[in-house]
């Protein structure tokens, strides 16, 4: 019985403006080097479709990857990511609420230019929610620039003013925050995140100030779309065995036909015969690169 | 992560046709327009010409391959509400763009058009009064029996339905009474109307209308046959409204997480498990994990 489930896959009704495609080809699976992504744009090659009797309703799940055969027509390995879009900011703070100090939370800057333009609605009261977090390192020497193995999923996020408030114990000052819709701050709650308390040596670690972060939606699970494009399947094959052929015996033109009796390949066949003795040696199927279109079924049987 | 693989034969996309234009001359095979054994950038047609789509653009050829996205969610737990300083003055209208005009700074044009403003979409937008927040009214009406006709009846013996006779327990509050759309056939009547004046009668409560000459027949929860006279109700009041609604921010307590209430049928049904074997009242006692889990093993029965 499925009822209390609340776990669920469900089909992704994604925007293509949600999304990132990269892809990397190799001519044969035995390259070694390092792999170049080369980015795509979705608005371009991802097509979602549309629920047949309400055309302007998507579907759900179904997408159709239409691949421009100006970069995808070489004979090889394409590997296609598709993954949710990112959107790098960096951490502003890390603080609580000044009303529940047991709230922590990491703080953006709703106004920092690295946020594009038409992704600043992601950063508005409760939008980044399901959002996920992945860190950059903090050390600028670090050979791995990403923190690996680390993420966080945004819980709420609300815009948030920075207050002053005094402390119980101490005459001491923290800086908390308040929910405040004229700030441009905007404060998230993680989770894991830490306990409540405001240690700075406590896990779980929600990042720091001054840290690039990498925020990704959840909108749908990424996938790798592996494309092998081959010169020859069996429906190749099959003009070599079943389609119409030619053979030219005046200028020894052998011509295979595809199923719409279209030139497929053509070959010269002749014969090495001795220098001197005139001596049959060899009979040759050579390949014709530039085809002699005077072979054409059609105009060969109707002549 | 899923990992899809797919092959796909260039021989699909090569083009092999040879216009019959060209047949009989001698082919450039260095043109620009020559195609045969290669696979063109844009479609063409048979006669080696580009399709163009409506805006006359050539249409951009493409190796196509359907993929399925899915998405796992799970429950995201409780929301806290804590309150939170508005962003003033309010705006008068919802917005189309984003941001809204009146955040313009230096002359920054809003980029992103909405649609009609949509809280689920759009989020707790700043400045964004409760008033976008709340749906529009749209009438319901629905169907029932006439159990709600006792409540307009009066102890007139002859015409017990009286029009415009408040029975409510207080007539200051509520107007439970019959409305004066009543005839021959019909009786129309409003419980829980305000009952201010006749206006505010006719467009507030649930009103009710029962036939008096048209029966429906059922069957009660033992599948008795009851009979009652057809009735239908409809309301134009709102559900939620300024005053019964309230704008809050949402945040998280971390120790809230996951923390719901999964969905529980009740029904008293109550199991005697008897006792099997010495370690039986182990076993039961290592299914209680929660305190309502002690609720439904109280007493040696298993209430479910």
């Amino acid at each position: 019985m499925a009822t209390g489930n609340y776990g669920i896959v469900r089909p992704a009704d994604v925007s293509v403006n949600d999304i990132e495609i990269l892809y990397s080809y190799s001519e044969t699976r035995g390259e070694t080097g390092e792999v170049d992504l080369i980015n795509l744009d979705p608005t371009q090659v991802l097509v979602p479709a549309n629920t047949p009797a309400n055309p302007n309703e998507i579907l759900g799940g179904m997408y159709t990857l239409k691949l421009p055969t100006s970069d995808f027509s070489s004979k090889g390995y394409y590997s296609i990511l598709i993954r949710p879009k990112q959107i790098r900011t960096t951490i502003v703070a890390c603080g609580v609420l000044s009303a529940s100090p047991d709230i922590i939370g990491c703080v953006f800057n709703y106004n920092d230019t690295a946020i594009p333009q038409g992704d600043k609605i992601k950063f508005e009261n409760g939008n980044l929610v399901g959002y996920r977090i992945e860190y950059l390192s903090t050390d600028t020497n670090a050979t791995q620039a990403k923190m690996q193995n680390i993420y966080r999923i945004v819980t709420s996020n609300n815009r948030a003013l920075a207050v002053s408030q005094n402390l119980n114990n101490t005459s001491d000052q923290v800086l908390t925050y308040t929910f405040d819709d004229s700030s441009s701050l905007v404060f998230c709650t993680l989770t894991p995140s830490s306990a409540a308390s405001v240690k700075p040596n406590i896990l779980p670690y929600i990042g720091t100030a001054g840290q690039e972060v990498i925020i990704t939606n959840t909108f749908f699970n990424p996938i790798m779309v592996e494309v092998e494009m081959v010169e020859y399947d069996h429906e190749t094959l099959a003009y070599a065995l079943y389609s119409n052929q030619t053979k030219s015996l005046n200028d020894g033109i052998y011509t295979i036909y595809n199923f719409n009796n279209d030139i497929y390949k053509q070959y010269t066949l002749f014969e090495v015969k001795d220098l001197y003795t005139g001596k049959p040696l060899y009979e040759v199927r050579e390949g014709l690169t530039l085809p002699d279109f005077t072979k054409e079924f059609d105009d060969i049987i109707n002549f | 992560m899923e990992i899809i693989k797919r092959q796909r034969t260039r021989e699909n996309y090569i083009i092999r046709h040879i216009p019959k234009r060209l047949r009989d001359s001698d082919i450039d095979t260095n043109a620009s327009d020559y195609y045969y054994g290669k696979i063109p950038d844009f479609k063409i047609n048979n006669d080696w010409k580009l399709i163009l789509d409506d805006n006359n653009q050539p249409i951009k050829n493409t190796i196509d391959i359907d993929i399925f996205l899915t998405q796992d969610f799970d429950d995201m737990g409780i929301f806290t509400n804590i309150d939170f300083n508005p962003l003033t003055p309010y705006l008068t209208t919802p917005p189309t763009t984003y941001p809204p005009v009146s955040w313009q700074v230096g002359g920054v044009p809003p980029l992103v058009p909405m649609g009609p403003f949509n809280s689920f979409v759009y989020g707790r937008l700043p400045g964004a009064p409760i008033d976008f927040f709340i749906p529009g009214t749209l009438p319901i009406s629905g169907s029932t029996d006439d159990s709600n006709l006792e409540a307009v009846t009066s102890y007139r013996s002859i015409s017990p339905y009286n029009i415009l006779l408040n029975l409510a327990e207080d007539i200051t509050i509520t107007f439970d009474g019959v409305t004066p759309a009543t005839n021959v056939n019909s009786i129309t009547y409003a419980i829980g109307a305000n009952p201010t004046n006749n206006t505010t009668i006719m467009n507030t409560g649930v009103h009710y209308i029962t036939f008096k000459n048209i029966y429906v027949d059922s069957t009660d929860e033992s599948g008795n046959p009851i009979r009652y006279k057809k009735t239908n109700f409809s309301s134009q009041m709102p559900g939620i409204t300024n005053n019964n609604a309230i704008l809050k921010a949402l945040t998280k307590h971390e120790e809230y997480s996951g923390i719901v209430f999964k969905p529980e049928v009740e029904s008293e049904v109550f199991i005697d498990r008897g006792i099997e074997d010495i370690f039986e009242r182990h076993a039961m006692l290592s299914e209680i994990k929660s305190t309502s889990d002690i609720d439904d093993n109280k007493e040696g029965f298993l209430s479910t």
